[in-house]
């Protein structure tokens, strides 16, 4: 009977705003993001009074909104006041290509890191070389962004996040289309390259989720199996492509999995990718949610790999992929390599509201097999290493080279 | 003596309560009748159900394929988008999953016996040997209607259930069970919705499984009563074949 009020009253959050304000879409939004969190956080401490009078000073601001855009800043007050990740306001526009809209979804082959305040090439690709540093798209400066980012970021893991979502924005481009970038080399020259973008081999999508570009890259070299992907979506893709990199390291020494950069996803995807290197069943952590609580077992697979596992970590190494880092450490089954994970792990929910926007919100918290809070903490690596802009421009990438040498270490 | 009289009066209370519940028998059989009857459902032998299912709020929808034999042979089949296909089995004493999301796995435990005792077609006829002890505890509106409540408390399980029979229509209306598994225990209720005939016998059309955090909302469009289903149609996939070589 609890569960079914619960469901019930759930299903009348959207009607009831609709029928108190059926013209204003924009302050029904308001209240369904107010009444989500005040029905489903975990903690009722933390939305109780408090909560309420976060209402009380908000919703008049809200009134006066006239447009989805013109209440997001006010709803990310609201949600700001929560402290904790996984709670936001997604525009409508990120999903413009899914209604036919105009989607500016590819993205360059490089990739970026902010490193010392700059936005320094960590792969390169074509004419972009590693180690570069990104200086400006067309005429937008990326330091002025990277500035911003470190403002509104409460710490430093924190700002690497924002500002690579900052500026991925800003590279992105619709497929066949190209835009002017400007690089510093590392003897200080100015490099300008048009930088091609292609349609991305892979996009996927997922419930209320916006569309993801999904990258795999795995391989078999010198006796190390190497599988790295940036998000925890597509299930049958992720395992089917996991199975044969691990069918073709029957004779490896060890095997690395490389989460740097993996922004999470699914959450059970955790658990069904430990699956090919824990031998027996487990769990790798516990998800606490206001029905209770729920483990995230690992179900061993038949032909999983049980040799050295060493997994890669960086700040960027976020949510579902802090699960799995978490739970392989606390099993003790691999050994982590990297800097400290964001720390925003809780498994979210998102719903579309009435103004178009969608919401995402967390409903549980996590615990590792450890018993600790990932949720800003993040995981902290076995050997912390750090590169630095002359690792990209010498082409080393020191996080890999130290997990090579303890696969090939007696340790 | 005030005491005592008034122990008195709740004990005749009480037990005019009692007196006013219908037995199980009676709400079985009802709900036997009014579902089409004990000849009717001894005629179901097979059933292949089609349909759709979505996850409430959350944007993902998909198929849904239920094969069922008697008497607890059956492979559902699930197809969400951006999930990939969620296959689980019984059949032969043994419970079976398989997904991508969590690879394949053997049901053990509480979680096989009330996935087998699930997929018993004859349940209603069998219903004493299928929930074990059985009894009527009072009434309750459920979606509108007033209802029986019962509770049963099925063997080899350690969680009683509940269920609610319309009085009126003697429908099944709604159970509430925890299932208990190696993820924990999980409240799970469901809301049976739309009953319409199939062969003779009603059917819920509609399932509103509100589980933890979610709700999963089964549209069912076909039923098909006795096909002729393939001969593998209940065979176990190879991974978990694979699993059940190694026990």
């Amino acid at each position: 009977m609890k569960t079914l009020r619960y469901v019930c009253l759930l299903a009348a959050l959207p009607a009831w705003g609709l029928a108190a304000e059926p013209e204003n879409p924009v302050l029904a939004s308001f209240d369904q993001v107010w009444n989500t969190v005040r029905q489903r956080h975990w903690d009722k401490q933390k939305v109780g009074e408090a909560w309420d009078r976060a209402r009380a000073e908000l919703r008049p601001l809200a009134e006066l909104a006239k447009s989805a855009q013109e209440v997001r800043p006010i709803l990310q007050k609201l949600l700001d006041m929560l402290g904790e990740s996984h709670f936001g306001v997604i525009p409508a526009e990120a999903y413009a290509q899914l209604n036919g809209g105009s989607a500016e979804e590819a993205e360059p082959a490089f990739d970026i890191r902010v490193l010392d305040g700059q936005a320094v090439v960590t792969r390169g690709a074509g004419d972009v070389k590693g180690g570069w540093i990104l200086e400006r798209i067309g005429e937008r400066e990326i330091a002025a962004l990277v500035a911003k980012a470190k403002a509104v970021a409460s710490g430093e893991r924190e700002a690497k996040l924002i500002g690579y979502a900052v500026i991925h924005r800003y590279m992105k481009g619709a497929p066949g289309a190209a835009k002017v970038m400007t690089f510093l080399d590392g003897e200080n020259q100015l490099h300008t390259v048009t930088v091609p973008f292609a349609a991305q081999p892979h996009m996927v999508q997922f419930g209320n989720f916006p569309p993801f570009s999904m990258e795999v890259e795995h391989a078999v070299r010198n006796g190390i199996g190497y599988f790295r992907f940036n998000t925890f979506f597509d299930p049958e893709f992720l395992q089917q492509e996991l199975s044969l990199t691990i069918a073709d390291c029957g004779d490896c020494k060890g095997f690395i999995l490389d989460l740097r950069g993996n922004m999470g996803g699914i959450v059970g995807l955790a658990a069904s990718t430990a699956a090919w290197f824990v031998p027996k069943q487990d769990k790798l952590g516990t998800v606490i949610s206001q029905t209770g609580k729920s483990n995230l077992v690992v179900f061993p697979r038949p032909n999983g790999f049980h040799g050295k596992l060493a997994v890669l970590v960086d700040a960027l190494s976020v949510s579902s992929a802090e699960f799995l880092a978490a739970g392989l450490k606390d099993l003790g089954r691999a050994r982590l390599f990297g800097e400290q994970t964001q720390g925003a792990a809780l498994p979210s929910l998102i719903e579309k509201l009435p103004d178009g926007d969608r919401f995402q919100f967390a409903v549980a918290d996590y615990i590792s097999a450890a018993g600790a809070a990932v949720e800003g903490a993040g995981v902290m690596p076995d050997v912390a290493v750090r590169p630095t802009r002359n690792d990209y421009l010498d082409g080393r990438d020191p996080v890999m080279d130290a997990a090579r040498k303890w696969i090939f270490s007696k340790e | 003596m005030f005491k005592k009289l008034t122990l008195t009066v709740f004990a005749s209370a009480a037990a005019l309560i009692a007196a006013n519940l219908p037995t199980p028998e009676a709400v079985f059989n009802k709900s036997i009748q009014a579902t089409g009857g004990r000849a009717n459902y001894e005629r179901v032998h097979t059933m292949l159900s089609t349909g759709s299912v979505e996850i409430a709020g959350q944007g993902m929808k998909g198929q849904i394929t239920v094969a069922a034999a008697a008497p607890d042979r059956s492979v559902t089949t699930m197809e969400f988008q951006g999930i990939g296909k969620i296959r689980t089995g019984t059949g032969d004493g043994i419970a079976w999953q398989s997904s991508a999301m969590q690879g394949p796995r053997l049901l053990d435990g509480e979680e096989r016996e009330q996935s087998l005792r699930g997929a018993r077609m004859d349940a209603m006829l069998h219903w004493r040997e299928v929930y074990g002890e059985v009894k009527v505890e009072g009434e309750d509106v459920i979606d509108g209607k007033a209802c029986w409540r019962l509770v049963v408390m099925p063997p080899k399980s350690s969680k009683p259930e509940t269920l609610w029979f319309d009085k009126e229509s003697g429908l099944l209306v709604k159970d509430a069970s925890t299932l208990v598994s190696a993820m924990g225990e999980l409240q799970i209720e469901s809301l049976y919705l739309e009953y319409k005939d199939a062969g003779g016998i009603k059917i819920p059309r509609s399932v509103r499984q509100a589980m933890g955090p979610q709700t999963l909302i089964t549209t069912i469009t076909e039923v098909k009563v006795n096909p002729d289903l393939p001969a593998d149609a209940f065979e176990a996939p190879a991974e978990i074949k694979a699993l059940l070589a190694k026990k």
